[in-house]
């Protein structure tokens, strides 16, 4: 086994207890739903939908790019594993658990609306049914929120103190400039906005293309930021 | 068999520079002694070297490889650390575990072993650990990786007497057994002399010496006796490190011992013997 799936392997030994853990949590909200659309059901006049699985588990991905950095980068260069060996097994290891999540997700959308009244995030978004579109779609969302977690995670551990404040307010100076020159331009941003969320969301394959080329994005500029990266407490 | 060859390495931290143009090489199968005084630069030497921070200039070859981002070479080379990079909440037999998926040699029999001899709970997680089982756990690491090369960076801080002594007793049976390239960064010379067979001595930031312990020791011998004798063998001789108590006096003379004036010393009653590494060390430094 060469170095990059021993780097794999470590990272996810790691992880596999926390997703056996959000499955169970999932497991458990799901037995609950479904006793609560039992009971709900038996009403007159009663209309019940359940949803919000997909969108959890692009939370856990985020989290999880959030928390795959500073630990896993200080046990390689314990065991002297090069930056960029580290690198690439952390980013098979992530590719690789939002291929699962994704998966997973649509198998679950099909098993759940077997049995209760559930809609996953991409019938939600796009309106339609398509299980290989569906887990698609997923993949390229998710692959997206694990790599610009590990991103934002990377670029902290890369700051000083003041590059630090300059990151976390970075967003927000964003948004106030973004709202003036709205104001200023009688309503351009939002034009923009809105026909770039149109176009994005119109079709599940360009949201596809969207997504994987952030991923491709936001995965080329941890490599940037790894290359030299010191070792800080 | 690995060589490590460090080329004209500089290194900047800011307007400091913490190494200058510094070049050595360091031979296969032979246990170096690096020592300096505090900041001189041996930890950034030992961080060049295993690409934990990258040079201003000059380039580090591991068997005529270059270091950098090279994980063939890297992995010729176990770096003890002076700071933990181990994960805190994981248990020391874990790490061992874990250790061995990157040393394919990694010897988890001896390191438990070991760990037994020294008292180390190995079902203590990391950050349940004193300084000193910290550093007996890294150093254990360090031993039972049977990597090529292994650098040592303060491997006995914290360690009591006993374990010290345990401590290179183990190194100098691990190396009979099994001999390798160790790096040993200390301040403790006195207790770590009779392990070296070479030193280097850096002194901010530039190599002033290496060669082997034993012309070291030769370049210089000590002298004792009575006071005012004394001062007659010494009088146009350089010499460090004098030592009085009452009429008695001895130093060290900085002079090859084979050009000890025997018949004065004879006729002064005098004494010669051995120089003292640490002694030499601080004439090195200081001056």
């Amino acid at each position: 086994m060469n170095n990059t799936w021993k780097v794999s392997k470590y990272v996810f030994h790691d992880y596999k207890k926390s997703m056996l853990v959000y499955y169970g949590v999932i497991l458990g909200i799901f037995i609950l739903m479904t006793a609560a659309y039992l009971k709900i059901s038996a009403e007159p006049n009663s209309r019940i939908e359940f949803s919000g699985f997909g969108f959890s588990a692009v939370v856990f991905l985020f989290i999880s790019g959030l928390n795959s950095f500073k630990a896993y980068f200080k046990f390689m260069q314990a065991n002297n594993v090069s930056r960029k060996r580290f690198f690439l097994g952390t980013m098979v290891i992530l590719i690789l658990m939002a291929a699962l999540m994704a998966s997973v997700d649509a198998v679950c959308n099909v098993v759940f609306k077997q049995l209760i009244p559930y809609e996953g995030l991409f019938t939600q978004v796009f309106k339609m049914q398509s299980f290989f579109t569906d887990i698609l779609w997923s993949f390229s969302l998710m692959a997206f929120a694990v790599s610009s977690g590990w991103f934002i995670t990377m670029l902290y551990y890369r700051c000083n103190k003041v590059m630090k404040l300059v990151v976390s307010f970075a967003p927000v100076f964003t948004f106030i400039l973004l709202g003036i020159i709205d104001r200023l331009s009688m309503g351009i941003v939002q034009r923009v906005v809105k026909l770039f969320l149109a176009v994005v969301l119109g079709s599940p394959y360009l949201s596809i293309v969207y997504y994987l080329l952030c991923s491709v994005v936001a995965f080329g500029l941890c490599y940037i930021l790894i290359r030299r990266m010191p070792i800080k407490d | 068999m690995s060589t490590i060859e460090v080329k004209n390495i500089t290194m900047n931290y800011g307007p400091v520079k913490a190494l200058d143009d510094v070049s050595l090489i360091i031979e296969p199968n032979k246990i170096y002694g690096l020592l300096g005084r505090n900041g001189a630069g041996k930890t950034t030497l030992l961080n060049l070297i295993t690409n934990k921070i990258f040079p201003t200039q000059g380039n580090v070859l591991i068997d005529g490889e270059g270091a950098f981002e090279n994980d063939r070479a890297l992995n010729k080379i176990f770096y003890m650390m002076e700071k933990n990079l181990y994960p805190e909440g994981m248990k020391v037999k874990e790490i061992y575990k874990w250790t061995r998926e990157y040393y394919s040699l990694f010897d988890i029999e001896y390191a438990m072993a070991l760990s037994e001899k020294f008292g180390l709970n190995v079902n203590k997680k990391i950050k349940s650990l004193s300084t000193g089982y910290t550093s007996i756990f890294k150093a254990i690491a360090a031993l039972a990786s049977n990597a090529e090369i292994i650098l040592l960076d303060e491997p006995v801080l914290g360690l009591d007497a006993n374990h010290r002594n345990m401590f290179y007793k183990e190194l100098i049976a691990n190396y009979s057994e099994n001999p390798k390239t160790i790096i040993i960064s200390t301040h403790l010379i006195e207790e770590v002399e009779n392990v070296l067979e070479e030193v280097i001595i850096i002194k901010e930031g530039k190599l002033i010496e290496k060669r082997s312990v034993e012309e070291l020791l030769n370049s210089a011998y000590v002298i004792s006796g009575e006071a005012d004798k004394a001062d007659v063998y010494l009088k146009g001789r350089r010499y460090i490190g004098e030592e009085g108590l009452g009429k008695f006096k001895s130093a060290t003379v900085i002079e090859d011992s084979s050009l000890k004036d025997e018949a004065l010393a004879k006729e002064l009653n005098l004494d010669f013997a051995k120089a003292e590494l640490q002694k030499l060390f601080i004439s090195l430094t200081n001056s």
